[in-house]
Protein backbone atom coordinates (compact mmCIF):
# COMPACT_ATOMS: atom_id res chain seq x y z
CA UNK A 1 0.00 0.00 0.00
CA UNK A 2 2.72 2.29 1.33
CA UNK A 3 4.88 1.17 -1.75
CA UNK A 4 2.03 2.23 -4.73
CA UNK A 5 1.28 5.86 -2.52
CA UNK A 6 4.93 6.67 -3.12
CA UNK A 7 5.00 4.92 -6.70
CA UNK A 8 2.18 7.49 -7.44
CA UNK A 9 3.47 10.46 -5.62
CA UNK A 10 6.71 9.87 -7.82
CA UNK A 11 4.65 10.72 -11.14
CA UNK A 12 2.35 13.74 -10.02
CA UNK A 13 3.58 16.76 -10.62
CA UNK A 14 5.35 19.65 -7.57
CA UNK A 15 1.91 20.94 -7.19
CA UNK A 16 0.21 17.65 -6.95
CA UNK A 17 2.44 16.39 -4.54
CA UNK A 18 2.47 19.31 -2.28
CA UNK A 19 -1.31 18.92 -2.44
CA UNK A 20 -0.84 15.50 -0.95
CA UNK A 21 1.49 16.86 1.98
CA UNK A 22 -1.29 19.36 2.59
CA UNK A 23 -3.87 16.21 3.17
CA UNK A 24 -1.59 14.79 5.17
CA UNK A 25 0.41 12.51 3.09
CA UNK A 26 3.65 12.47 4.74
CA UNK A 27 5.39 10.45 2.48
CA UNK A 28 4.86 13.53 0.05
CA UNK A 29 7.53 15.38 2.28
CA UNK A 30 10.34 13.10 1.08
CA UNK A 31 9.50 13.16 -2.83
CA UNK A 32 10.17 17.24 -2.57
CA UNK A 33 13.34 16.99 -0.64
CA UNK A 34 14.06 14.72 -3.84
CA UNK A 35 13.13 16.65 -5.97
CA UNK A 36 14.42 19.90 -4.29
CA UNK A 37 17.64 19.16 -2.82
CA UNK A 38 20.18 19.53 -5.73
CA UNK A 39 18.75 22.43 -7.13
CA UNK A 40 18.34 24.22 -3.22
CA UNK A 41 21.85 23.69 -2.78
CA UNK A 42 22.95 24.79 -6.00
CA UNK A 43 21.30 28.04 -5.46
CA UNK A 44 22.10 28.39 -1.81
CA UNK A 45 25.93 27.33 -2.31
CA UNK A 46 26.11 30.95 -3.90
CA UNK A 47 24.95 32.92 -0.91
CA UNK A 48 26.97 30.76 1.43
CA UNK A 49 30.14 29.48 -0.17
CA UNK A 50 30.44 27.25 2.64
CA UNK A 51 28.67 23.69 2.95
CA UNK A 52 28.26 23.70 6.19
CA UNK A 53 25.99 26.78 6.01
CA UNK A 54 24.49 25.42 2.63
CA UNK A 55 23.47 22.52 4.15
CA UNK A 56 21.92 23.93 7.17
CA UNK A 57 19.81 26.41 4.72
CA UNK A 58 18.54 23.98 2.47
CA UNK A 59 17.77 22.07 6.07
CA UNK A 60 15.34 25.04 7.61
CA UNK A 61 13.91 25.56 3.85
CA UNK A 62 12.24 22.16 3.97
CA UNK A 63 11.50 22.31 7.52
CA UNK A 64 9.57 25.26 6.73
CA UNK A 65 8.45 23.87 3.65
CA UNK A 66 6.47 21.86 6.09
CA UNK A 67 5.71 23.65 8.79
CA UNK A 68 3.94 27.01 6.26
CA UNK A 69 2.13 23.82 3.84
CA UNK A 70 -1.43 25.00 4.30
CA UNK A 71 -0.30 28.46 3.21
CA UNK A 72 1.10 27.13 -0.29
CA UNK A 73 -1.41 28.26 -2.77
CA UNK A 74 -1.62 26.12 -5.91
CA UNK A 75 -1.28 29.86 -8.06
CA UNK A 76 1.94 29.72 -7.64
CA UNK A 77 4.30 26.98 -8.81
CA UNK A 78 5.96 25.21 -5.87
CA UNK A 79 9.52 25.83 -7.03
CA UNK A 80 8.71 29.66 -7.04
CA UNK A 81 7.20 28.97 -3.69
CA UNK A 82 10.37 26.98 -2.23
CA UNK A 83 12.62 29.32 -4.04
CA UNK A 84 11.05 32.53 -2.18
CA UNK A 85 11.50 30.76 1.13
CA UNK A 86 15.17 29.54 0.49
CA UNK A 87 16.00 33.27 -0.42
CA UNK A 88 14.71 34.95 2.50
CA UNK A 89 16.14 32.46 4.59
CA UNK A 90 19.53 33.22 2.53
CA UNK A 91 19.38 36.77 3.39
CA UNK A 92 18.64 36.45 6.72
CA UNK A 93 21.32 34.69 7.53
CA UNK A 94 23.63 37.19 5.44
CA UNK A 95 22.12 40.17 7.60
CA UNK A 96 23.00 38.38 10.96
CA UNK A 97 26.42 37.33 9.81
CA UNK A 98 26.89 40.94 9.24
CA UNK A 99 25.69 42.21 12.40
CA UNK A 100 28.45 39.56 13.47
CA UNK A 101 31.16 41.04 11.65
CA UNK A 102 30.23 44.60 12.65
CA UNK A 103 30.43 43.56 16.17
CA UNK A 104 33.91 42.11 15.59
CA UNK A 105 35.10 45.57 13.99
CA UNK A 106 34.25 47.73 17.27
CA UNK A 107 36.95 45.56 19.25
CA UNK A 108 38.36 47.54 22.43
CA UNK A 109 42.09 48.73 21.34
CA UNK A 110 42.85 49.95 24.40
CA UNK A 111 41.59 46.32 25.97
CA UNK A 112 44.89 43.97 25.87
CA UNK A 113 42.04 41.29 25.98
CA UNK A 114 39.70 42.41 23.49
CA UNK A 115 42.16 41.93 20.65
CA UNK A 116 40.91 40.76 17.78
CA UNK A 117 42.36 37.47 16.39
CA UNK A 118 42.02 35.87 13.09
CA UNK A 119 40.06 32.49 12.34
CA UNK A 120 41.59 30.22 9.11
CA UNK A 121 38.02 29.22 8.15
CA UNK A 122 39.06 25.76 6.77
CA UNK A 123 35.94 24.87 5.82
CA UNK A 124 35.95 27.82 2.79
CA UNK A 125 39.30 26.34 2.30
CA UNK A 126 37.78 23.03 1.53
CA UNK A 127 35.66 24.54 -0.57
CA UNK A 128 37.92 26.28 -2.62
CA UNK A 129 39.50 23.27 -3.23
CA UNK A 130 36.40 22.00 -4.69
CA UNK A 131 36.83 24.24 -7.64
CA UNK A 132 40.08 23.07 -9.02
CA UNK A 133 39.58 25.35 -12.57
CA UNK A 134 41.28 29.26 -12.07
CA UNK A 135 38.43 30.16 -14.23
CA UNK A 136 36.17 29.16 -11.97
CA UNK A 137 36.94 30.52 -9.02
CA UNK A 138 37.37 33.60 -10.28
CA UNK A 139 33.41 33.14 -11.66
CA UNK A 140 32.60 32.42 -7.88
CA UNK A 141 34.41 35.02 -6.57
CA UNK A 142 33.35 37.90 -8.74
CA UNK A 143 29.57 36.56 -7.60
CA UNK A 144 30.57 37.44 -4.61
CA UNK A 145 31.35 40.75 -5.03
CA UNK A 146 28.10 41.73 -6.80
CA UNK A 147 25.60 43.49 -4.37
CA UNK A 148 22.93 40.84 -2.84
CA UNK A 149 20.30 42.49 -5.35
CA UNK A 150 22.43 41.85 -8.25
CA UNK A 151 23.63 38.61 -7.37
CA UNK A 152 20.42 36.82 -6.46
CA UNK A 153 18.80 37.52 -9.99
CA UNK A 154 22.25 36.65 -11.74
CA UNK A 155 22.02 33.39 -9.50
CA UNK A 156 18.49 32.64 -10.41
CA UNK A 157 18.49 33.51 -13.92
CA UNK A 158 22.15 32.15 -15.23
CA UNK A 159 22.67 29.47 -12.91
CA UNK A 160 19.04 28.29 -11.71
CA UNK A 161 17.99 29.04 -15.42
CA UNK A 162 14.52 30.79 -13.81
CA UNK A 163 12.65 32.70 -16.41
CA UNK A 164 11.54 36.38 -15.39
CA UNK A 165 8.66 35.52 -14.24
CA UNK A 166 9.72 33.16 -11.45
CA UNK A 167 12.50 35.60 -10.76
CA UNK A 168 10.09 38.63 -9.84
CA UNK A 169 7.52 36.50 -8.11
CA UNK A 170 10.73 35.18 -5.60
CA UNK A 171 11.76 38.55 -5.32
CA UNK A 172 9.29 40.12 -5.06
CA UNK A 173 10.54 42.65 -7.46
CA UNK A 174 8.90 44.71 -10.50
CA UNK A 175 10.00 42.36 -13.63
CA UNK A 176 11.21 45.20 -15.77
CA UNK A 177 13.38 45.95 -12.65
CA UNK A 178 14.56 42.32 -12.84
CA UNK A 179 15.68 42.87 -16.47
CA UNK A 180 17.27 45.70 -15.62
CA UNK A 181 18.93 44.17 -12.60
CA UNK A 182 19.71 41.21 -14.43
CA UNK A 183 21.54 43.48 -17.55
CA UNK A 184 23.43 45.66 -15.08
CA UNK A 185 24.38 42.56 -13.14
CA UNK A 186 26.06 40.72 -16.15
CA UNK A 187 27.77 43.99 -16.58
CA UNK A 188 29.22 44.30 -13.47
CA UNK A 189 30.34 40.89 -13.57
CA UNK A 190 32.31 41.19 -16.83
CA UNK A 191 33.81 44.56 -15.38
CA UNK A 192 34.62 42.76 -12.00
CA UNK A 193 35.91 39.90 -14.55
CA UNK A 194 38.23 42.64 -16.89
CA UNK A 195 36.15 40.48 -19.40
CA UNK A 196 35.79 43.35 -21.57
CA UNK A 197 35.39 43.45 -25.27
CA UNK A 198 38.61 43.23 -26.86
CA UNK A 199 39.95 46.19 -28.31
CA UNK A 200 41.18 44.80 -32.12
CA UNK A 201 37.50 43.07 -32.56
CA UNK A 202 36.41 46.85 -32.93
CA UNK B 1 25.53 68.20 -57.56
CA UNK B 2 23.86 67.79 -54.28
CA UNK B 3 26.57 66.49 -51.70
CA UNK B 4 25.00 65.03 -48.87
CA UNK B 5 26.36 65.77 -45.64
CA UNK B 6 27.32 62.69 -43.89
CA UNK B 7 25.57 62.34 -40.78
CA UNK B 8 26.41 60.82 -37.42
CA UNK B 9 24.46 57.34 -37.83
CA UNK B 10 23.01 56.65 -34.44
CA UNK B 11 22.76 52.45 -35.65
CA UNK B 12 26.55 52.14 -35.62
CA UNK B 13 26.98 54.57 -32.93
CA UNK B 14 25.26 51.46 -30.13
CA UNK B 15 27.88 48.91 -29.99
CA UNK B 16 25.57 46.07 -29.89
CA UNK B 17 24.59 47.11 -33.77
CA UNK B 18 28.62 46.18 -34.42
CA UNK B 19 29.09 43.19 -36.10
CA UNK B 20 32.57 41.38 -36.27
CA UNK B 21 33.53 38.91 -38.27
CA UNK B 22 31.11 36.12 -37.84
CA UNK B 23 28.44 38.77 -38.19
CA UNK B 24 27.50 39.01 -34.21
CA UNK B 25 27.77 41.92 -31.89
CA UNK B 26 30.97 41.28 -29.85
CA UNK B 27 29.02 42.91 -27.10
CA UNK B 28 26.65 40.08 -27.18
CA UNK B 29 29.20 38.18 -28.11
CA UNK B 30 30.88 38.52 -24.46
CA UNK B 31 27.61 38.37 -22.85
CA UNK B 32 26.69 34.98 -24.04
CA UNK B 33 30.09 33.94 -23.22
CA UNK B 34 29.28 35.19 -19.29
CA UNK B 35 26.36 33.33 -19.84
CA UNK B 36 27.20 30.05 -20.61
CA UNK B 37 30.31 30.13 -17.69
CA UNK B 38 27.54 31.03 -15.36
CA UNK B 39 25.48 27.79 -16.36
CA UNK B 40 28.64 25.59 -16.54
CA UNK B 41 29.58 26.38 -12.88
CA UNK B 42 29.91 23.06 -11.16
CA UNK B 43 26.71 21.82 -9.91
CA UNK B 44 26.78 21.82 -5.89
CA UNK B 45 24.64 18.89 -5.28
CA UNK B 46 23.77 17.51 -2.01
CA UNK B 47 25.81 15.15 -0.14
CA UNK B 48 25.08 11.35 -0.06
CA UNK B 49 23.93 11.54 4.09
CA UNK B 50 21.95 14.98 3.52
CA UNK B 51 18.73 12.17 3.39
CA UNK B 52 19.09 10.15 6.06
CA UNK B 53 19.80 13.74 8.30
CA UNK B 54 16.85 15.19 7.12
CA UNK B 55 14.81 12.54 7.77
CA UNK B 56 16.09 12.37 11.47
CA UNK B 57 14.84 16.31 11.70
CA UNK B 58 11.68 15.58 9.81
CA UNK B 59 10.79 12.50 12.00
CA UNK B 60 12.13 15.38 15.17
CA UNK B 61 9.70 17.86 13.38
CA UNK B 62 6.54 15.28 13.16
CA UNK B 63 7.02 14.44 16.77
CA UNK B 64 7.13 18.10 17.81
CA UNK B 65 3.98 18.35 16.27
CA UNK B 66 2.30 15.74 17.42
CA UNK B 67 3.27 16.80 21.01
CA UNK B 68 2.25 20.69 19.97
CA UNK B 69 -1.41 19.12 18.64
CA UNK B 70 -1.87 16.53 21.85
CA UNK B 71 -1.11 19.74 24.06
CA UNK B 72 -3.60 22.25 22.46
CA UNK B 73 -6.40 19.78 22.58
CA UNK B 74 -5.78 19.25 26.16
CA UNK B 75 -6.11 22.45 26.56
CA UNK B 76 -9.09 23.01 24.95
CA UNK B 77 -10.44 20.34 26.84
CA UNK B 78 -10.35 21.22 30.32
CA UNK B 79 -12.20 18.06 31.99
CA UNK B 80 -9.82 15.40 30.40
CA UNK B 81 -6.70 14.00 31.81
CA UNK B 82 -4.50 11.87 30.84
CA UNK B 83 -3.87 8.72 32.56
CA UNK B 84 -1.56 8.86 35.77
CA UNK B 85 1.31 5.84 35.83
CA UNK B 86 -0.53 3.09 37.67
CA UNK B 87 1.91 3.00 40.77
CA UNK B 88 0.44 -0.18 43.03
CA UNK B 89 -1.78 -2.81 40.90
CA UNK B 90 -3.70 -4.26 43.51
CA UNK B 91 -4.40 -0.96 44.87
CA UNK B 92 -5.85 0.24 41.67
CA UNK B 93 -7.31 -3.57 40.41
CA UNK B 94 -8.71 -5.06 43.53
Amino acid sequence: MEGSTIRQLHNMSDEDVMEQLQNGVVQAFDIIVHRFKDRLHNFLFRYTHNHEDCEDLVQETFLRVYRSRHSYQRIAKLSTWIYTIALNLAKSMYKKKQRMSLISIHADESDPDDREFEITDTTILQDEELHQKNSVHELEKALMELNDDFREVIVLRDIQQLTYEEISEITGTAMGTVKSRINRARIQLQEILGDYVNSETY
Amino acid sequence: MNFCKPERNSYFMNPENIKNSSGRSPVSNSQADLKNRLRTLPQVKAKPDFDQKMAALFSLELDNEIQRINQAWLRKSGKIRLPELISDLRTELF
